[in-house]
């Protein structure tokens, strides 16, 4: 007997204000846990819970599946509960000025410190210069240059006056100096020295090598003098600026008198400016002085070298929060994540200093949580090998791309690395999770917690009520109208319909989110105080309205001729296949025509979208399960003498999947037995080697596409479409449809195998094998091994001809 | 610095140089004057005859200037460290006024150092000098202005021993009311502006009507002079105290002050321009 069409109940789900008992979702209270993600909140738990290193999570699932509000969620509710952690800040080191330190402080004392350095800088830049300059300190400089001065001078002038008593003068040579009998205070000729009598030139020669001797002596001394002079200005600028300092960098160390790491950091302040105050300004003046005449050449232009290396860069603060961060990082470039040192031009020269040191997202988050995107992180040059490094350190070393490859030489800075406990929370989808875990071996020791969300959950009383508490959330989280009942029961049955099974709801939020969106905006439309299932409707209706233009043009190319689709009549070897077609989000149904034709052969089907490289693998996997089929049912005893062809008719495209082998079968069957088939009928299923149907996907959208061509046509209450009967648990059809079937318009018909289909397409009985192992007359099977043997025997009969041509021929 | 309008009184600046670091010292101050003043410069180095006919005697020794050796001394030796320094400064020269986007001459004269300096200012307006010039040892507070008296120069400008840079961003002009120091206010009160320095001006005689009188004779200047401190003091001494206490960049005189004032305050070390007016 051949099955009987489905009732309307079993085409869409049922429910509504039976299991739903609330008049709108304002009567509903908030939904505290997040539906259908148990197995996903169960791991997140767990890897926030886990304090050890390696314990990250990666959270799995596709987009919309609210990955990242459910992990934000989580966490930041965590996070409340966790530490303040303590701010970082970075300081000179006063050593090496191009490596900062990093100091941890207290939450808040960070930015404290940093404003209370910063004024200090100012003081110090004020009082010490003027202190300099008053006229005491300038008196006692005076004093060292004089008395430096007086002895150079003195010396010389002493040896120049006893010179001038034997007539010698001092001469600056070119490169020294040197001693000149002179007459009249002009240094003597050539010629009149020679005419000197003897004893007078050796006198002059004597009185000059004594000068000499003495001149030696003190050029000699110059620098020990100089030295000294250079010493005594030295400590008496070091004892200046000790003074100067003193009050200033005591009122700061009482400040921080709490904080024991900045007791040595101010003291090592304090030793440096001493040592280097003067020197620091004075080149700060100098390149001061070449800034403003232009001469950016002659300036100094190195990392930290001026009084910036006393400030203080808070590069963490956490003094205004409670609780531990929670960061998500939109954009993780490899700055972003790790934090940059940033330049400015001087000159036309890049330089740089403490203060320019950024902090990246894993400063802000560290003590804290950090959420990611896998993708966004994987297309970021550099960023994922750099976060694996500081998860694997445990610290975070701040690089920079250009410096990494040597583009950049430039003057820079070499930051402390500062210490990392932060928990990393990545969104991925599947491939980039399988990926990951398959080629990056270090990727399973640093996330050790997979948090897989589900697409869906099962259907129940109790999912249904908790989603419509999901719904009501929803409404109020984004603020709107309410939904009655029957709003809410409409977003569930498309829930439903996402999941493509009855006995699943759909937990992709966004798609979700988007749908309450659009039916409050309807709501508004009206004016109306509620939002109903009308307006859900017209939400769905519109959205695929606004992408439905490639469905319509299909359509339309069916209804006028152009693609060859019956749906009356019958034809023999010509069944309607139904394809479905996914563009971006939305996906519809279009039957095929796929015929078959059969001749005498060597037992091989041919698929021509094979042949000709349009069929996927599945495809011609489901082609070959047909001859072996053919061959176990009608021809056990006999060789499979069949040539048979199979095309999927004005296909120009690529075509995957087996969920046509089905109506293949029936188009093979049709022809072998030269038996029409129905037209008014369509078919989608795979088939097995044992005949059975098995379940297909995407059925709702292939029964839909039929039945829109059908009604196009007009629906002539003999019009359905046969699916498998494991698919019938999927089946969440539109409205019209479920209407035009209780109607006894069209019809759904579940098969189980071959022959139900057969004898649905035929109007023929299948037939089965008989005590005699043989198919009773005028079934459909009987015809299609009737067939057969008639093959095999013709194909023998050729067989022995060429044999006995081939024997007479020898 | 920006630039003052090119005043008819300084035309030219003529600097001598050598190799030694005082002369690149006072080499920048020079070329920081003519780009002031957006007037040439030129350099001028001197094959100094005195220590050529010391080469030329038997006994000329050359002490070094580490004192570590003592070496004959002869004419050829001379010429050779001449010819290699003239090259150094002219090469120091443009460099200089490149930076300072001047224009500049060099020149090389031989002879005695004061009579060649004085043949080569004939057209200069301004001489900037180092204390060191001339190959014989002069005393402190020789006064230079006297040595190039017979120079038309208007001004002629010393730079000291000074080494350590303790000198403030002042300029100090002494204002004894003759025309010459009326000159010297005006090129003080320029340079301040050039420079963005702060103008200091001392008043010999201590009569305050005379600033009025800077003010209304100079304009351009007497906005340099309206923001200028202005100080009563009364000798070359206490000038010299004044000067030795703020350290300033410059100190402008007019050439009727004194010679021993003038010398009081040359020996602070301090570089001192000694103005004075043409046909004076």
């Amino acid at each position: 007997m051949p099955p009987k069409p489905l009732s309307p109940d079993d085409l869409t789900v049922s429910l509504g204000p039976a299991t739903l008992t609330f008049m709108s979702t304002d009567d509903l209270p908030d939904l505290e846990n997040i539906v259908g993600q148990d197995r996903a909140l169960e791991a997140i738990a767990f890897g926030v819970g886990m304090r050890r290193a390696g314990y990250n999570i990666f959270l799995v699932g596709p987009e919309g599946t609210g990955r990242h509000s459910t992990i934000s969620a989580l966490v930041k509710k965590r996070a409340k509960k966790d530490p303040t952690p303590d701010d970082w800040v970075y300081v000179g080191n006063f050593d090496e000025l191009h490596k900062p330190h990093a100091l941890r402080l207290p939450p808040g004392r960070g930015v404290e410190l940093a404003e209370a350095m910063s004024r200090f800088v100012e003081d110090i830049q004020e009082t010490v210069p003027a202190l300099f300059e008053s006229e005491e300190n300038q008196t006692r400089f005076q004093a060292i240059q004089d008395e430096f001065q007086q002895k150079q001078e003195t010396a010389f002038e002493d040896l120049r006056q006893r010179a001038a008593e034997k007539n010698i003068a001092l001469i600056r040579t070119p490169m020294g100096f040197g001693f000149a009998p002179t007459v009249n205070g002009q240094i003597i000729k050539p010629d009149v020295f020679e005419k000197l009598p003897d004893s007078e030139r050796k006198r002059i020669e004597s009185d000059i090598a004594a000068l000499q001797a003495d001149l030696q002596n003190i050029v000699k001394q110059l620098p020990g003098w100089d030295k000294a002079r250079r010493e005594s200005i030295r400590e008496l600028r070091a004892e200046i600026t000790a003074f100067a300092i003193g009050e200033t960098i005591a009122s700061v160390l009482e400040q921080f008198r709490d904080v024991p790491v900045l007791v040595d950091y101010l003291d090592a302040v304090r030793n440096d400016l001493i040592n280097s105050f003067h020197t620091i300004m004075m080149a700060e003046q100098a390149t001061a002085a070449a800034a403003r005449d232009g001469h950016g050449a002659d300036a100094t232009v190195s990392a930290n070298s001026g009084f910036v290396r006393y400030r203080v860069n808070p590069i963490v603060h956490n003094g205004e929060r409670t609780g531990a961060p929670v960061i998500y990082e939109d954009n993780p470039t490899l700055a972003n994540l790790v934090g940059r040192v940033e330049y400015g031009s001087r000159f036309g020269a890049l330089v740089t200093d403490l203060s320019l040191i950024k902090a990246g997202a894993l400063h802000r988050a560290n003590g804290g949580y950090l959420i990611l995107d896998a993708r966004k992180l994987l297309t970021q040059p550099f960023a994922w090998a750099a976060l694996k490094r500081a998860l694997k350190a445990g610290r975070i070393t701040i690089e920079s791309p250009g410096q990494m490859l040597n583009l950049i030489n430039t003057i820079s800075l070499e930051p402390e690395p500062i210490p990392l406990r932060t928990k990393i929370a990545i969104c991925g989808d599947r491939l980039v999770y399988y990926l990951l875990s398959e080629l990056d071996p270090e990727f399973s020791d640093l996330f050790m917690v997979e948090a897989d969300f589900s697409d869906d959950m099962d259907r129940s009383p109790e999912t249904e009520a908790d989603f419509a508490k999901l719904v009501g959330t929803l409404v109020k989280t984004e603020e709107l109208r309410p939904f009655d009942t029957s709003g809410v029961v409409r977003v569930i049955k498309h829930a439903v319909r996402i999941a493509g099974d009855t006995r699943k709801i759909s937990v992709h939020m966004r798609s979700i989110v988007d749908l309450l969106h659009e039916a409050d905006h309807y709501a508004e439309t009206d004016d109306a105080a509620m939002v109903t299932g009308d307006h859900v409707q017209r939400a769905i209706d519109a959205k695929i309205r606004r992408s439905d233009r490639l469905r319509e043009r299909s359509e339309e190319l069916i209804e006028r001729g152009v693609v060859l689709i019956n749906t009356d009549g019958t034809a023999v070897g010509q069944v309607n296949g139904l394809s479905v077609i996914q563009l971006g989000g939305f996906a519809f149904g279009r039957p095929t025509r796929i015929t078959a034709r059969v001749r005498l052969g060597a037992g091989k089907v041919i698929d021509i979208e094979r042949e000709v490289e349009l069929g996927g693998p599945l495809h011609s996997k489901g082609v070959l399960i047909l001859a072996g089929f053919l061959a176990a049912r009608y021809a056990i005893d006999a060789p499979l003498s069949l040539s048979a062809t199979l095309v999927f008719e004005q296909s120009y495209g690529g075509i995957e999947g087996d969920s046509a082998s089905a109506a293949e079968l029936f188009a093979l069957l049709s022809a072998l037995a030269d038996v029409g088939v129905r037209q008014e009928l369509a078919v989608t299923g795979s088939v097995n080697q044992k005949g059975q149907i098995q379940a297909i996907g995407g059925v709702n959208e292939k029964i839909e596409g039929f039945f829109d061509i059908c009604s196009i046509r007009g629906l002539t209450g003999s019009q359905g479409v046969l699916i498998p009967k494991a698919n019938v648990q999927h089946l969440v059809l539109r409205q019209d449809v479920v209407d035009a079937a209780a109607d006894g318009q069209f019809h759904i018909y579940p098969m189980e195998s071959i022959d139900d289909g057969m004898e649905l397409l035929t109007g023929l009985a299948a037939g089965e094998v008989g005590d005699s192992g043989q198919f009773p007359p005028d079934t459909i099977n009987h015809m299609v091994e009737q067939r057969l043997l008639h093959f095999a025997k013709r194909r023998r009969a050729f067989g022995q001809s060429a044999d006995s041509k081939e024997r007479s021929g020898s | 610095m920006s630039a003052v309008k090119n005043d008819p009184g300084i035309g030219r600046i003529l600097v001598t140089l050598d190799t030694s670091p005082e002369s690149r010292a006072l080499l920048d101050v020079a070329a920081n004057l003519a780009a002031c003043f957006e007037i040439p410069l030129t350099g001028l180095f001197i094959e100094d005859q005195d220590i050529l006919e010391f080469a030329d005697l038997p006994i000329a020794r050359e002490i070094s200037m580490t004192g570590k050796g003592i070496y004959d001394l002869t004419r050829e030796r001379v010429q050779s460290h001449f010819r290699s320094q003239a090259v150094a400064v002219r090469r120091a020269l443009q460099s200089a006024a490149a930076r300072q986007r001047i224009d500049c001459a060099f020149e090389i004269r031989k002879g005695r150092s004061d009579i060649e300096i004085t043949a080569a200012t004939r057209e200069s307006d301004l001489i900037v000098v180092s204390s060191r010039v001339g190959a014989l040892s002069r005393p402190r507070g020789y006064d230079y202005f006297g040595h190039f008296e017979s120079t038309e120069a208007s001004a002629v400008l010393t730079y000291g021993d000074e080494k350590e840079g303790l000198t403030s961003d002042r300029i100090i002009a002494v204002f004894t009311g003759s025309a010459a120091a009326r000159e010297g206010v005006r090129l003080a009160g320029q340079i301040a502006v050039r420079g963005r320095n702060r103008l200091t001006i001392i008043l010999v005689d201590g009569a305050d009507d005379l600033a009025v009188e800077i003010k209304r004779a100079h304009p351009t200047t007497g906005q340099a002079a309206t923001g200028a401190e202005w100080i009563n003091l009364n000798s070359g001494t206490s000038i010299a105290e004044h000067i030795t206490t703020v350290r300033p960049r410059l100190v402008v005189l007019p050439s009727d002050l004194s010679q021993i004032d003038r010398r009081v305050i040359s020996e602070t070390g301090i570089p001192v321009m000694v103005v004075r007016t043409r046909g004076e």
